[in-house]
């Protein structure tokens, strides 16, 4: 968390609202920002609405801001909110098969591999992965899909995701669990699988 | 030893790094034994870096990206071109 934390002149210019240390902070983080509320579920449009509501909160309530958590975290904490507000509105989250049981489908009762990891299909290219990917991810709830974002993309630590998406540190866990095996299953199911030796 | 399912269940939350040391150690230690986890864990490795790729790859366009900084600025209430100002 350390790592992440503002030095003592950028707080000071946050908290005094001073407009070029805004203007820089919205600046850097415009694309994060931009990610995470794709992430979150919102369309190309409306991610950035929620990206420059995001932005004018922050604008409006710098002089709030403690420097406890990198200024990054705290922008993402306010859009969480917003994609929070959004999902209850909107409220979906279809049929979500149960990650849990498929995974334990593939142990037997001692927990050794009953069905392993397939080996590699090596005709593959990287971007037919990527495209495979991006339609995996579309099939993961979108709380999970920020969790993976924020710990995947952004890695960022556990206290600062947890902060963020308002869980604990158990619950982080069982989402990432979750989310890395319904991605894992989705791309086997396409043939993307990675050899056992494959270098990365 | 640990179980493959255990060793699968600590690797994909993560759990694996957080003390005692003992046990990520003996994570480690089944990963360079058995290729079937290890192979497990590759693909996550995979899913990770290909994550990576995909979400560098969004971008927000010149004028959506320039309309909300302009938004921001008017907020701050900074002029908006302090190089030049409008002075006949």
């Amino acid at each position: 968390v350390t790592a992440t934390r503002e030095p003592a002149s950028r707080i000071a210019a946050i908290q005094r609202r001073d407009p070029a240390a805004l203007e820089t902070v919205a600046r850097e983080n415009l694309l994060p920002l931009v990610r995470a509320a794709r992430a979150g579920g919102f369309p190309s449009d409306d991610a950035q609405d929620a990206v420059q509501e995001t932005l004018l909160v922050f604008v409006q309530k710098a002089n709030l801001f403690d420097g406890r958590a990198s200024v990054r975290t705290w922008l993402f904490g306010i859009l969480f909110n917003k994609i929070a507000e959004r999902r209850r509105a909107v409220v979906r989250e279809g049929a979500v098969d149960d990650i849990e049981a498929v995974v334990n489908a593939r142990f037997d009762a001692d927990g050794r591999w009953l069905r392993p990891p397939k080996p590699a299909d090596a005709a593959l290219t990287r971007r037919e992965i990527a495209r495979h990917l991006e339609h995996c991810l579309e099939l993961v709830p979108d709380r999970s899909r920020s969790a993976f974002l924020l710990r995947e993309v952004e890695q960022l630590e556990t206290a600062e995701i947890c902060n963020i998406l308002d869980v604990s540190a158990n619950n982080l866990g069982v989402m990432l669990y979750r989310v890395r095996n319904r991605l894992r299953e989705c791309l086997e199911g396409k043939g993307i699988r990675g050899s056992a030796d494959a270098a990365l | 030893m640990l179980r493959c399912k255990e060793v699968v269940e600590l690797v994909a939350s993560d759990a694996w790094r957080d003390p005692p040391f003992s046990r990520r150690f003996a994570v480690l230690l089944h990963l360079a034994l058995c290729r079937y986890c290890r192979a497990y864990a590759l693909q996550l490795a995979r899913i990770r870096a290909t994550a990576r790729r995909f979400y560098a790859g969004i971008a927000l366009d010149a004028t959506a990206g320039a309309r909300i900084l302009t938004a921001v600025r008017e907020a701050t209430g900074r002029p908006q071109h302090p190089e030049s100002p409008n002075i006949p």
